[in-house]
């Protein structure tokens, strides 16, 4: 209904039997809020209607009224959902509703709670992934969107072209972090990764990360996303030396990209795993080349976490496997 | 939460405060997988909620409607590869959740247990990370005023604060203030309560003079907390 349409709940003769309900902030409101007309109109009208506990089709054109001029309004889209229920309402109808207003307020945490509790109902999340990817379209990192995209993936199952589609928004932005998590997130997840796992040993899987994640760091060094990446995958593989393939890439690339913060700090996780692993004093040369790299990120390469990477000096030095 | 804290940054004794249905409702909005919603009618549920649960069960001194073992069954299950904290199990790391996390631990008087040798080493690499000027509160996104306190907070209950690197971070937020006073989340944005809230917590946590110091734990004035044990003093504690 346009604005010049809307007739306030007041002047609407089919409710001339509901007396609204003014709110009450008490008798000396801080701070009151300066409501609308139309906002204290709707507002009036839906006190009422919750009060008498009424279950009607005019009673939930109200809580469309309501959530326009909030669409925060919790205590509405719960009385919604008491009407979509008590009048079943056509459900797939309120999954366009529920789009309608997502597309407007994307980050509003209601609306999505709401949009998941009808897909819940309706046992069908067809239009969940496509609906997700537009909102992904807009912000690609929006974390609602990517949280109910996470459930529906889980709930449903419908892991098939994940990866693809991670692949795509890392193909628009690299350093997406969100799409890295989702990457992680599937693997660790589908029955595809495991039945993987199941052919080829975990060590296939985690060896194609490896390699794809170091396809993106050597197109792009210094991001750190793909780095965390890495370094996830290679946590169940610790101590970090073990896994030769990634310390040849990484040191390989440190030739060309002497600067690369997370590159250097990779390499120094490596060189200190590489002494820690040595017990017995034949880790002289890996302490010293983990000690040149925290001066290198101290004093030039990543001064802003000066104080950091003095941290990390301290502790190589304190560590009780160090010579003396 | 927001209640409890408004009342005792105002002074109140809080002898209006019904201690007894507030715990109740607790125990009914704790889930089974250990997190909290925020109304019994229904709501997402996630880090955040389990917070406030945590900070309204330690402002009250009452922890027996909060199952403190699946509080941080959760916490430790949202932890995401990168090793910092997610809203949820899977979910993208994020200094708002991070925060969450630590605080809980720290409230429950679980945070060195939980987060201890490795796992500590390497929260803090991640949480240092966040700074490039100021903070920013997933890797590769830009810095926003509000993580000044999220991320800097997190800093200082793994007793780290003195990583930071304080002049870049107070360059930033004098960016961010804007000619109406008060913050915006990023340069040439207008202001909003929230980011001005954090702006001024975000010098407080640099010790900027004039400004009340933090307890970090619960986000209310070192005065305010003071104030708090000395209401609870005449309090007979709850196991």
């Amino acid at each position: 209904m346009s604005d010049m349409d809307y007739v306030f709940y007041r002047d609407r003769p089919e409710w001339s039997d509901v007396t609204p309900v003014e709110q009450d902030d008490g008798p000396n409101p801080v701070v009151p809020i300066a409501y609308s007309d139309k906002f204290k109109d709707a507002l009036g009208y839906f006190r009422a209607v919750l009060r008498s506990n009424e279950h009607s089709e005019r009673a939930f054109e109200l809580t469309t009224s309501v959530i326009e001029v909030n669409s925060a309004n919790y205590t509405c889209w719960h009385y919604r959902r008491i009407l979509l229920d008590a009048l079943q309402k056509d459900l797939r109808e309120e999954l366009a509703y529920a789009e309608q207003i997502g597309l407007s307020c994307p980050k509003n945490y209601q609306v999505w709670y709401h949009r998941r509790v009808v897909v819940e109902r309706l046992r069908d999340a067809a239009q969940e992934l496509p609906y997700t990817k537009t909102i992904l379209g807009d912000d690609a990192k929006n974390y609602h969107a990517w949280s109910h995209r996470q459930w529906v993936l889980r709930e449903f199952q419908l892991w098939e072209g994940e990866l693809s589609f991670v692949d795509e928004l890392l193909a628009d932005d690299v350093r997406n972090n969100s799409a890295w998590c989702q990457r992680y997130f599937v693997i660790n997840n589908s029955g595809a990764a495991a039945a993987a796992a199941a052919a080829g040993g975990l060590d296939a899987v985690r060896d194609r990360e490896v390699a794809y994640a170091f396809k993106h760091i050597e197109a792009a060094p210094s991001n750190e996303s793909a780095w965390n990446y890495l370094k996830g995958v290679l946590k169940g593989t610790f101590p970090l030396a073990a896994d030769a393939a990634a310390r040849t890439r990484a040191e390989q690339l440190a030739l060309t990209h002497p600067a690369a913060t997370p590159l250097l700090s990779f390499l120094l996780d490596v060189h200190e795993a590489d002494a820690k692993a040595c017990s017995n004093g034949g880790g002289e040369a890996s302490l010293e080349k983990a000690r040149e790299l925290c001066e290198k990120l101290r004093g030039s390469v990543d001064t802003v976490r000066a104080k950091y990477w003095d941290y990390r000096l301290g502790r190589l030095r304190k560590s009780a496997w160090a010579e003396q | 939460y927001t209640a409890l804290c408004t009342l005792l940054i105002l002074g109140d004794d809080l002898s209006g405060v019904a201690r007894q249905p507030i715990v109740a409702a607790l125990r009914q909005l704790q889930l089974a997988n250990g997190s909290c919603s925020a109304t019994a009618y229904g709501s997402e549920n996630d880090m955040r909620f389990l917070y406030c649960a945590c900070a309204i069960s330690s402002m009250l001194g009452d922890w027996t409607g909060l199952d403190r073992e699946r509080a941080v069954g959760y916490i430790m299950g949202s932890l995401c590869y990168d090793d910092a904290f997610g809203q949820g199990p899977g979910l993208e790391s994020h200094g708002g959740s991070t925060y969450c996390a630590v605080a809980s631990l720290a409230l429950m008087g679980s945070l060195e247990t939980a987060l201890a040798g490795e796992r500590r080493e390497r929260l803090l690499h991640w949480l240092v990370n966040r700074q490039r000027l100021g903070f920013h509160g997933r890797t590769c996104k830009p810095d926003d005023t509000c993580y000044s306190f999220w991320i800097v907070s997190s800093l200082q209950l793994l007793g780290a604060l003195d990583l930071v690197d304080a002049a870049g971070n107070h360059g930033f937020l004098l960016t961010t203030q804007t000619n109406y006073g008060g913050f915006g989340k990023w340069p040439e944005y207008p202001p909003d309560l929230l980011h001005s809230y954090f702006g001024v917590c975000g010098f407080t946590l640099m010790r900027h003079p004039g400004l009340l110091p933090l307890d970090v734990a619960l986000n209310i004035s070192e005065r305010a907390k003071t104030h708090l044990a000395a209401v609870n003093s005449k309090c007979p504690p709850v196991q």
